[in-house]
């Protein structure tokens, strides 16, 4: 091996594994599947075992990985002398960088700047932990990785990163791989009343307050369907009180507009797989991760045309401006009149926009970039 | 079109709008400029759109894939965000913000020299246009508008320390204009100083402003002030303002209870505004620095004799010729709260209660003719340089020598 790949694990120890801590595990997922030489798994200043990161991989449990670190059975020594011992320790950060200076090259994965762009959106820690950081951490990546050309741009317009050291990596969608498995044991059956889902974390920036407001203007879409919020609890916005601000309590209490909160990897494949369709109106996203999951189950989409959406969606799918109500109602109901007349054609272009995006060439894409700019340093004896 | 709100901003922007209605444009809002990243998302636009900004430069966000400008005042001789030690928000570089549309427009003559001075290019001086009347008319008591006679006024009457309670002991009672010229200057015209300011910010320099008028007023009790103050009338209510937002931006005082301040802040539509600047002999203003400063052109536009110093934006358009001058002096930033923060590095012009006294004095020592030659004459200047079709015209030329 001309390089050793130290992934920082720090977002697995999230409880709930969606956004960040997801493509973290997915980017385990990937060096798990590689020779062990060729990565380590590193949080802080240790090592984390790799027999450690399996069981949370497979077990998809932040909270044992917590409890692995607790009793130290995770952590398998010091990752600077873990450093000293491999060829060309090269630290690869899933988003912020958590220690500085222990590797020979850095890399670091950019998902978004909503936290410069739209700061109205975030919680004033969040601000001041990722803004306060961003220009040392580009500083000294030997490459960063964007999770969408949108991304990218911003990098290059608003921190003048150079377009020459940025690497744009599309995150996967594919479900984890005992998927099939999981599905086997359930009942088969179809849901008894349509319904429509809404993916997002309750937050501002998930902009839901513009699928209430329709809701609540055209009340035929409650009449025909239900409607499935799902997302854990967020920052700065409550679900409940939006129903009540709409005036949507009533249905909310008799079960047409439902909020399940957080759900896993297993239960949302299900609810894609039997969706009438979804709904993704985020104000801003790195790359939209959750249109690409609904698709790959054939569940058409009608997203907002935001930041780094269209890259997920591309010609598949149904787009309106996040920012205007009259763009949102034409939008989802010319999908709906299109999914009458087209939906097995429609769940067909869904899957294949789907297709295009898997979390092994996401981890692939990573690999490869890591192991060029380490030849190009190489060459040109930059350490 | 875009922008988050923010007063002065929010001003700019209405002010600018029939400037470019002037030149025939097709304007349209886009609330969420950052988030148009790819050509599906663009759609709307063509090869000639033109995104044109109203924000501070910490707020600028771009429409990728078109041309991009930035109106960006600014009041101060240095920016934000240099040579500062230790991690910082990438935002608060004013230079680095500047430089990301593809060309700035400021306001003034001396925001334009700050900015190329900090190595900013395409920077070009564009102000917002002020409504300028073709022959401003006075008004004098008793025929003061109604619109304008509904307003509800209160006098000045703050305390500190040990008077710090005298509003709840002795509230200030609301007087309509006719009420206060009845009650106080015995039925006759006063003369009637105006001014019009966000209270909040510590360069508008009220303890100059209200203690030069107090020393002044002592000498000519003819006098009569009113400040129109630009607060927020969900959360500054009048009594708010008066007992927390007044106490923290005047300071030398023991109390304060005079008949010859008043205060208001509803709000005012642009007649009502206007006739204040037609009831007013002249519009008095004591800041400390200034990126345009509107309501002393308006009131100019209308007539009233601008009472000023002539630093900063004023620059640009205050004279010995049209105006009575305030004396000032640079000094070093010495004050929390503003856009710059506490810079002992950075300056703004200072004028004590004693200058603006001075210079109140001397406009009362004109004759009426000697004044409204003044009001004649600030008139002139501001529908010479900041009417709408003079603008209109800046801007064109910006347009064409892009095309």
């Amino acid at each position: 091996m001309t390089h050793t790949v130290f992934v920082e694990v720090g977002p697995l120890q999230e409880l709930r594994y969606s956004g960040i801590p997801n493509v973290t595990l997915n980017l385990c997922r990937y060096w798990l599947q590689q020779p062990d030489e060729a990565s380590r798994f590193f949080l802080g200043p240790y090592v984390i075992d790799r027999r450690a990161i399996k069981t949370v991989v497979a077990a998809r449990s932040g909270g044992l990985f917590q409890t692995m670190l607790a009793s130290k059975q995770a952590i398998g020594g010091f990752a600077a002398n873990e450093a000293r011992r491999c060829p060309t320790p090269v630290g690869l950060f899933p988003n912020v960088k958590s220690v500085q200076g222990l590797f020979d090259l850095s890399f670091q994965i950019v998902h978004d700047l909503s936290f410069l762009l739209s700061p109205e959106f975030h919680h004033p820690d969040t601000i001041a932990h990722h803004a306060l950081t961003i220009l040392r951490d580009l500083g000294t990546n030997a490459r960063t990785f964007c999770v969408s050309q949108a991304t990218a741009q911003d990098l290059t317009t608003y921190l003048d990163v150079p377009a020459d050291r940025i690497t744009v990596c599309h995150p996967g969608a594919d479900p984890p791989p005992d998927i099939d498995q999981h599905w086997r044991n359930l009942p088969d059956g179809e849901p008894t009343r349509p319904y429509i889902l809404v993916p997002g974390t309750i937050e501002p920036r998930k902009n839901l307050d513009l699928v209430l407001i329709g809701l609540q203007r055209i009340p035929q879409l409650l009449a025909r369907y239900d409607w499935v919020f799902i997302g854990s609890p967020g920052w700065l916005i409550a679900f409940d009180d939006r129903i009540s601000k709409y005036g949507l309590g009533e249905h909310y209490r008799r079960g047409a507009i439902k909020w399940l909160g957080y759900v896993d990897e297993y239960q949302k494949a299900f609810l894609y797989r039997h969706a009438e369709l979804a709904i993704y109106p985020s104000f801003f996203e790195g790359f939209g991760i959750p249109v690409v999951e609904a698709m790959y189950f054939g569940c058409p989409v009608v997203c907002s045309y935001s930041s780094g959406i269209p890259e997920a969606g591309g010609d598949a799918v149904f787009y309106f401006d996040p920012t205007s109500l009259p763009s949102f109602e034409r939008t989802l109901l010319s999908a709906l009149r299109r999914l009458r007349l087209e939906r097995a054609s429609l769940r067909a272009a869904s899957r294949r926009q789907a297709s295009r995006f898997t979390w092994h060439n996401f981890g692939l894409r990573i690999d490869q970039a890591i192991a060029e700019t380490v030849a190009e340093n190489s060459r040109t004896g930059r350490w | 079109m875009a922008g988050r709100p923010h007063y002065s901003y929010e001003i700019a922007r209405r002010k600018l709008e029939p400037a470019l209605r002037y030149l025939r444009l097709e304007l349209h809002d886009v609330p969420r400029p950052e988030i148009y990243a790819s050509p599906v998302s663009r759609a709307f636009l063509d090869e000639n759109s033109c995104h044109l900004m109203f924000k501070p430069a910490e707020s600028i966000r771009l429409i990728k894939g078109i041309r991009n400008i930035a109106w960006v005042a600014w009041d101060f001789d240095r920016l934000t965000g240099q040579k500062k030690p230790g991690p910082q928000h990438p935002f608060a570089d004013m230079r680095r913000m500047l430089a990301i549309p593809d060309e700035i427009w400021t306001p003034c003559e001396m925001t334009w020299q700050v900015f190329r001075s900090a190595g900013i290019a395409n920077v070009h001086r564009i102000p917002a246009p002020i409504a300028v009347p073709k022959t401003p008319t006075r008004i004098r008591f008793p025929n003061i508008p109604p619109d304008l006679d509904k307003i509800a006024w209160i006098n000045l009457r703050i305390g500190f320390g040990r008077y710090a309670e005298i509003n709840q002991a002795f509230p200030s009672r609301p007087h309509r204009l006719s009420d206060i010229i009845l009650d106080f200057y015995g039925g006759r015209q006063p003369l009637v100083i105006t001014t019009l300011l966000r209270p909040q910010e510590p360069r508008k320099n009220l303890t100059a402003l209200v203690g030069g008028f107090l020393e002044f007023h002592h000498e000519h009790p003819e006098a009569l002030l009113l400040i129109k103050l630009v607060v927020d009338n969900n959360s500054d209510r009048l009594d708010n303002v008066l007992t927390g937002v007044l106490r923290s931006c005047i300071s030398g005082y023991e109390l304060i209870d005079s008949n010859a301040i008043w205060l208001a802040t509803d709000y005012f539509a642009e007649p009502v505004l206007a006739d204040l600047y037609r009831f007013s002999a002249a519009y008095l203003c004591s800041s400390l620095a200034e990126g345009q400063n509107p309501p002393l052109q308006e009131a100019m536009a209308w007539g009233a004799v601008p009472v000023t110093p002539r630093h900063a934006a004023m620059q640009d358009y205050i004279s010995k010729a049209n105006a009575v001058i305030v004396r000032w002096l640079r000094h070093s930033i010495d004050r929390h709260g503003t856009a710059l923060g506490l810079d002992p590095d950075s300056s703004w012009q200072v004028c004590t209660s004693a200058d603006v006294a001075r210079a109140l004095r001397r406009l009362a020592g004109l004759s009426e003719d000697a004044r409204r030659e003044l009001g004649m004459r600030a008139h002139a200047t501001i529908a010479g340089d900041f009417s709408v079709a003079s603008v209109a015209r800046s801007i064109q030329s910006r347009f064409f020598q892009r095309r």
